[in-house]
């Protein structure tokens, strides 16, 4: 009863962030459309929903990226085949990795009203749209087939993301939209990791609020992060990752660069040296 | 060190765990340096003999693998996520055409993962013709055992192909030139690439027709029998060996498969080289030693492939970064240290001969 109600709170929550979230200056003037991503880490932590604004060149690849730019996490990673390997970090190595005839992968589903559907194409061929909610879960050890269970989240992107009110609602004085200021960070404004998502961001008094604040823009909800407690693990799992991943975090891409290369050249040069002297 | 050609087989298998190294990743620094290490030892210790000019072209044959590779992946590649660098006219594909695609943006990641996937295949090519030109095909038929004496002619004739080709085009392009002909660009590839197929397949057919004729692949005193069942033997090794050899480089690196098919592949062939032990007796003139040198190849070449299978497990994204979001590879200790020892042969083994005499 309390578990279905926070639930429903926090839901209620994300259905009420992305009007204040995507403050982009651009593209507000007529409605901007986003899309919801659900990522669903398994037993791993809490289930994060997000509405991220919507580009016309959007994939789905590109939305979970931007999704990633809007928490503070590490972007996603890829294998060569195309194969998503890894979200927020997780896991921290591996991709697909099989174990008998199971697999420990992130599976892509994709919901509208009617439910989830296990994704028949990767989600850098796919074209993201408002009307479908890109939706990920973890599993430990999946089939990797449409038998692997859905993210446990709802499918409809109308529950996760409001529908967008019409331009002349925002400017009415009934309306509890807030116009988003200039100052308004965009989707790449969130520089830096930012920590652990907290549903108590976006809370009424932001939303009635009609200052955007910076704080209150993170379209995110967590259905776990009602409590100080759940939400301890998210930062476990996210904050030693993303600290690894933070650019010039040890010195070491430059130098590994000049070494790398270093010592590739020395031995081309070398072989160049042998060969000229052999030459008669 | 008196100047001498090292065993045949030690350099193949110097040039063999390069190539295995080569095929178990995809990092730009390792697979340069596999490419750059075969360069400074071919330049070291490659004859003076036609055959061993062959490098040059692998290496060629690699660039244009690489070109070939990136010009792919921006028309029909993965359309790996990040930095878009431009973007090309997209074909709009049906939903049963799921996952490929045609034209559209190229990503700084794409274009990476591209010029990897190329220069692996580059690196293994330049394995290869590093092998071909260290060592003469000859010496390499008579180091054979006895049962892929056949096989070993058949591959003989054909390694010694491309080398007589590369030979034959520089002497037509040569004759071309003296006579005011175009030996460049699209113009010379009719007038050169005939006559320079016809004079390799002849010069090798020669090449065949001597070694028959001196003996090559002559069968010793043994029963019908004794050869059947020796062939028998020999067939299962090689098909125990093909699926030894799919399970250590096919996606599914944890299973026993592998190593188990290539035990049984080891013993059917033993089984036919003791069979066949009397079927061919080569000559003891002028034999190929396997001393110092050879092990101190031998050992680097095997410090390769352990240095490789061993990272492999234990840091399989050290190998095979991933593709996107794009990083700087990293740099391994123990692949790095066994490809700088892998150097070693470039010093440490005798020279070749000023003039080749096998």
């Amino acid at each position: 009863m309390t578990r279905a109600a926070t639930i429903a709170f926090v839901l209620a929550l994300g259905a009420v962030a992305p009007v204040v979230g995507p403050a982009r200056p651009a593209a507000c003037a007529p409605g901007n459309p986003t899309v919801a991503v659900v990522v669903d880490p398994g037993d791993q932590g809490p289930t994060t929903t997000v509405c991220v604004p919507e580009e016309s060149s959007d994939t789905g690849a590109s939305v979970l990226a931007a999704r990633a730019r809007l928490l503070g996490r590490p972007a996603p990673r890829y294998a060569s085949s195309g194969l998503l390997c890894a979200i927020d970090g997780f896991p921290n190595e591996g991709c697909g990795t099989r174990g008998g005839s199971r697999y420990a992968y992130w599976a892509y589903y994709l919901g509208d009203r009617e439910g989830w559907s296990y994704a028949n194409g990767g989600p850098a061929g796919r074209r993201a749209r408002s009307d479908t909610t890109e939706g990920w879960r973890w599993h430990e050890a999946g089939t990797g087939n449409g038998a692997d269970p859905a993210p446990r989240a709802a499918s409809d992107p109308l529950v996760t993301c409001r529908p967008e009110a019409p331009s002349t609602t925002s400017t009415t004085p009934t309306s509890l939209v807030p116009l988003p200021g200039p100052s308004g960070p965009g989707p790449s404004g969130q520089s830096g990791p930012a920590g652990p998502p907290t549903a108590d961001q976006p809370d009424q008094s932001s939303v009635a609020n009609p200052e955007p604040q910076p704080s209150a823009s993170l379209p995110v909800s967590t259905t776990a992060t009602t409590s100080p407690a759940d939400s301890v693990p998210v930062a476990r799992t996210v904050a030693p990752i993303a600290a690894m991943d933070a650019p010039g975090a040890d010195g070491g891409p430059p130098l590994r660069s000049v070494v790398g290369i270093g010592v590739v050249a020395v031995l081309a040069a070398a072989g160049f040296v042998v060969a000229r002297r052999r030459r008669p | 060190m008196s100047a001498r050609l090292l065993h045949p087989f030690a350099w193949w298998a110097w040039a063999g765990a390069l190539g295995y190294a080569a095929l178990r990743t995809t990092n730009l620094f390792l697979l340069s340096l596999i490419v750059a290490v075969t360069w400074l030892v071919v330049a070291a210790r490659r004859p003076d003999t036609p055959w061993a000019s062959g490098y040059a072209t692998f290496l060629r044959l690699g660039l244009f693998v690489i070109a070939f590779r990136v010009l792919l992946e921006i028309g029909f590649g993965q359309r790996l996520p990040g930095t878009v660098l431009f973007t090309t006219p997209q074909l709009t594909l049906p939903d049963w055409a799921a996952g490929t695609s045609v034209g559209g943006p190229v990503t700084s990641a794409s274009l990476l993962n591209a010029v990897a996937a190329g220069l692996q295949l580059a690196a293994l090519l330049a394995c290869v013709g590093a092998a071909n030109s260290l060592t003469s095909p000859a010496r390499l038929l008579r180091a054979l055992p006895a049962p892929f004496y056949e096989v070993g002619l058949v591959v003989t004739v054909g390694l010694s192909f491309a080398p007589l080709a590369t030979v034959g085009a520089r002497r037509i392009r040569e004759a071309r030139r003296l006579r005011g002909r175009p030996d460049r660009g699209l113009a010379a590839v009719r007038g050169v690439a005939v006559p320079v197929l016809e004079g390799a397949l002849d010069q090798a057919l020669a090449l065949a027709a001597s070694m028959d004729s001196r003996g090559y692949g002559r069968r010793g005193d043994i029963g019908p029998w004794r050869l059947r069942v020796a062939a028998l033997a020999t067939g299962a090794a090689v098909v125990a060996a093909g699926i030894g050899v799919y399970g250590i480089f096919g996606g599914d690196h944890g299973s026993p498969l592998g190593a188990v098919a290539l035990l049984l592949a080891a013993a059917a062939f033993a089984g036919a080289v003791l069979l066949m032990r009397s079927g061919a007796p080569r000559t003891r003139y002028r034999p190929d030693a396997w001393i110092g040198a050879e092990w101190l190849t031998a050992a680097v070449a095997l410090a390769v492939a352990v240095a490789f299978a061993t990272v492999a497990r234990i840091d399989p994204d050290a190998l095979v970064p991933p593709a996107s979001p794009v990083t700087v590879p990293a740099l391994p200790m123990l692949p790095v240290l066994a490809l700088l020892a892998a150097c070693l042969p470039a010093f440490l083994t005798p020279p070749p001969p000023a003039e080749e005499t096998a």
